[in-house]
Order: structure tokens, then C-alpha cells, then sequence
């Protein structure tokens, strides 16, 4: 008992800090992107027997909790789309500089990640974020690869595009 | 793969070599192609740059709460308070020169400060807290219950925008015990005091005796 934990604590450690930003990437709040990670460390923890050795832990992880993610959207419903002013919670303020030069926030980042809808962000999240490949991507989130790069491709011009906003209202 | 599909998968480095020169060849040829490029690896960058503070290293109490293992006394405030103090940090960076609530120019004072090391209330929150009744119309910081701690110190939950917590008055300095963020849309008594289990729980942690009622509460603040 006491030497899985071990084992398990060895294994995920070197996996939370990428963990705990893709959290942040999903969830567009910092409070809600912790308890994810600590759900998912729980879960993780729970379902370790079936962890099989010699397979990626990191990946095992990662769709780990992004499958505690989904669950969790699932339950609120509509209540997280009209959270998500509220959560970002920072006035964007006027800058007068091209979208290039102006360094983005935590803040902002989340809020525009939480724009996205789900099934985007999760793929750019694990793309742009956590530099995955798209292969990669495609056997953690069980989808076919042409489906991983079209929804890319949506996400991350909508992120340009409020890239943009801020200096151009 | 679309083109577009095809310009995207070769900016990420995921096409052969041949299809990654034919594509190179043609964003090369294009100015409009070049810039499309330049401006996405530009937002991939800054992305990386805003989330690159939450790649912390693992809080070594994570993994302490496993299912078998011995649990701390609910009075035993040591594990709690270091889960507390990840929290609080995280909405300290969150609130520390944030202007909060207003949509004008020049930066506001934050929420909370620091004094000789201890985190403190300033600006609206530490004003709301000196003065402010639970009963009061609700402004844009809202307080919940008012207490007092083992420590003889008045003790107060409150709800501002972006997040919720407890100060206790502590030499002159309303002394933030606890921080938590996201959304304070906390609309009376009830939710401020328990609408974030781990505000109720820090005041449970804290409180001795019972909250103060609104004649306590005001004669405590001295109205």
C-alpha cells in the first residue's frame, strides 16, 4: 500500500508542474485548476493498479485529468459559460501598442483559453501549451488525427483574434 | 489536410520533410502567408510566456490526503495550513496591484498588501472590513461573519471581486488568514460565510464562540 503511494508520488512529481499549467489551460480558473489537479492526483492515485508499466505515466495522467475535466463541465452545464467573465475576473485594460508587443497576462491567457469551447481548448491546450504532438494528442484524446488538427486550427485563430481585441476596441 | 491545416501542421514541425520544404516554399513566397506565421508563433509564444508561472513544483503535502492514511485531527490546523498557504499565494499573485472593479486608466491599489512580512488587507477591502456591517447594502466588497479568534483578535470573512477569504485585526492591520480566488459573487450573510468550503472551513479553524450577531458586529466596529 505504503510502497505504491511511493512509487506513485515518484512517478507523479516530475509530472504536476506540466500537469498543473494544462489545468490552468482548462479551466480558466487558478482555484478550479488546482482542485483539478489534486482531484486527478486522487484519481490517479485510486486507479494506479491499472496504470500499466511500461507505457507513458505522463500520458496516463493527462487524460486522466482531462477526463475528470470533462466530468466535471458536464455536471455544471450551462452554469460555466456564464462564470466565465466573473472568473477571469481582471479588467482588460487599453494598450495602445500592436496585439505583438503587448505581453499577455495569466489573467487574459485564461480568459481567452476559457473562450474556446471545450473540445478546442483541450487540443490547443495540450499542442500550444504542453508542446505535444499531434499523434500523441490523437491516442490521448481517442480521436482521429485529421480531427485533432481541424480543431487546432479553430482554436488557435480564434485565439489570434482575441489577441487582437483588446488593442482594437 | 486542407492548406490550411497543412500551413499550420508545418508550423508546428509535424510534416516530412518533403511536404515541410514544398509548404516553406511556398509561405516564402508569400508576405501574406510569412506574416499569417509570424503572428501564430508570436501567440504561441506569448501563451507559453502567461502560463509559464503555474508549472510550480508538486506542494509536497499533494499526495498527503491518501485514501488509508492516517488523517489529521480536524482540530489539527498544520496540514490544513499549508494547503491554505498554497492558496493564498496563488490569490495573492491574483490580486496583489490588480485593480479591482474599476475600468479607468491609472492602476487602483490592490486588495492586499504587505506590512513587515504579514499579508495584509488595503484599499476597499481594508476600508470595508474597518467599517462595513454584514447587514450593509452590498458594495463591492461584502463581509460575512465576524468573529473573534483564540487569540482574542476580531476576525472577519468577506467576498470581493476575484476572490474570498478571512482577516483578522492584527496591530492596527487587518492580517488576511486566508485567500482564496474566484468569482466573489457572494450575495449576502449566508454565502460569504459558507459559500466556499474553504472559507467555512478556515473560519471553523478560527472561531471561538459563536459569530458575533449584528449588535456584537457593530459594537465591535465601533458603530
Amino acid at each position: 500500500m505504503s510502497d505504491n503511494h511511493d512509487r506513485f508520488a515518484r512517478l507523479f512529481s516530475p509530472v504536476y508542474p506540466r500537469l498543473r499549467r494544462f489545468a490552468h489551460g482548462l479551466t480558466g480558473s487558478p482555484a478550479d485548476a488546482d482542485d483539478l489537479v489534486q482531484n486527478a492526483a486522487e484519481r490517479g492515485m485510486n486507479k494506479f493498479a491499472q496504470y500499466q508499466e511500461g507505457t507513458r505515466f505522463d500520458s496516463w495522467m493527462f487524460r486522466i485529468t482531462r477526463n475528470l475535466w470533462i466530468d466535471t463541465t458536464r455536471a455544471r452545464g450551462r452554469r460555466d459559460a456564464r462564470e466565465l467573465p466573473e472568473a477571469a475576473g481582471l479588467a482588460v485594460g487599453h494598450d495602445p501598442r500592436p496585439a505583438t508587443e503587448a505581453r499577455l497576462d495569466l489573467g487574459r491567457a485564461m480568459e481567452m483559453m476559457a473562450r474556446l469551447p471545450a473540445e478546442q481548448r483541450e487540443v490547443v491546450a495540450l499542442i500550444l501549451l504542453e508542446g505535444m504532438g499531434y499523434r500523441e494528442v490523437a491516442e490521448l484524446l481517442d480521436l482521429p488525427i485529421g480531427t485533432v488538427s481541424s480543431r487546432l486550427v479553430r482554436g488557435r485563430k480564434a485565439l489570434l483574434e482575441m489577441l487582437g481585441e483588446a488593442t482594437n476596441d | 489536410m486542407t492548406d490550411e491545416e497543412e500551413f499550420f501542421a508545418w508550423l508546428d514541425g509535424e510534416l516530412d520533410a518533403e511536404a515541410s520544404a514544398r509548404v516553406a516554399a511556398r509561405v516564402a513566397a508569400d508576405p501574406a502567408l510569412e506574416a499569417l506565421a509570424a503572428e501564430h508563433r508570436e501567440l504561441g509564444d506569448q501563451l507559453r510566456g502567461a502560463f509559464a508561472p503555474t508549472l510550480a513544483p508538486m506542494p509536497a503535502e499533494l499526495l498527503a490526503s491518501r485514501p488509508g492514511a492516517e488523517r489529521v485531527a480536524a482540530n489539527d490546523n498544520r496540514r490544513w495550513a499549508s494547503g491554505l498557504a498554497i492558496a493564498a499565494s496563488l490569490a495573492v499573485a491574483f490580486l496583489f496591484g490588480t485593480q479591482i472593479g474599476g475600468g479607468g486608466e491609472g492602476a487602483g491599489p490592490g486588495l492586499v498588501g504587505q506590512v513587515d512580512g504579514m499579508v495584509v488587507a488595503q484599499g476597499p477591502l481594508a476600508a470595508a472590513l474597518d467599517t462595513r456591517l454584514a447587514a450593509d447594502p452590498a458594495g463591492e466588497v461584502r463581509i460575512g461573519l465576524t468573529f473573534a479568534d483564540g487569540a482574542d483578535r476580531l476576525c472577519r470573512s468577506f467576498a470581493a471581486p476575484g476572490a474570498q477569504g478571512v482577516a483578522c485585526r492584527q496591530r492596527g492591520d487587518w492580517a488576511i488568514e486566508g485567500l482564496f480566488a474566484g468569482p466573489g459573487e457572494v450575495g449576502d450573510y449566508r454565502m460569504a460565510s459558507g459559500g466556499d468550503p474553504r472559507v467555512a472551513e478556515l473560519v471553523d479553524a478560527l472561531i471561538v464562540g459563536e459569530p458575533y450577531d449584528a449588535a456584537a458586529e457593530a459594537a465591535a466596529l465601533g458603530r
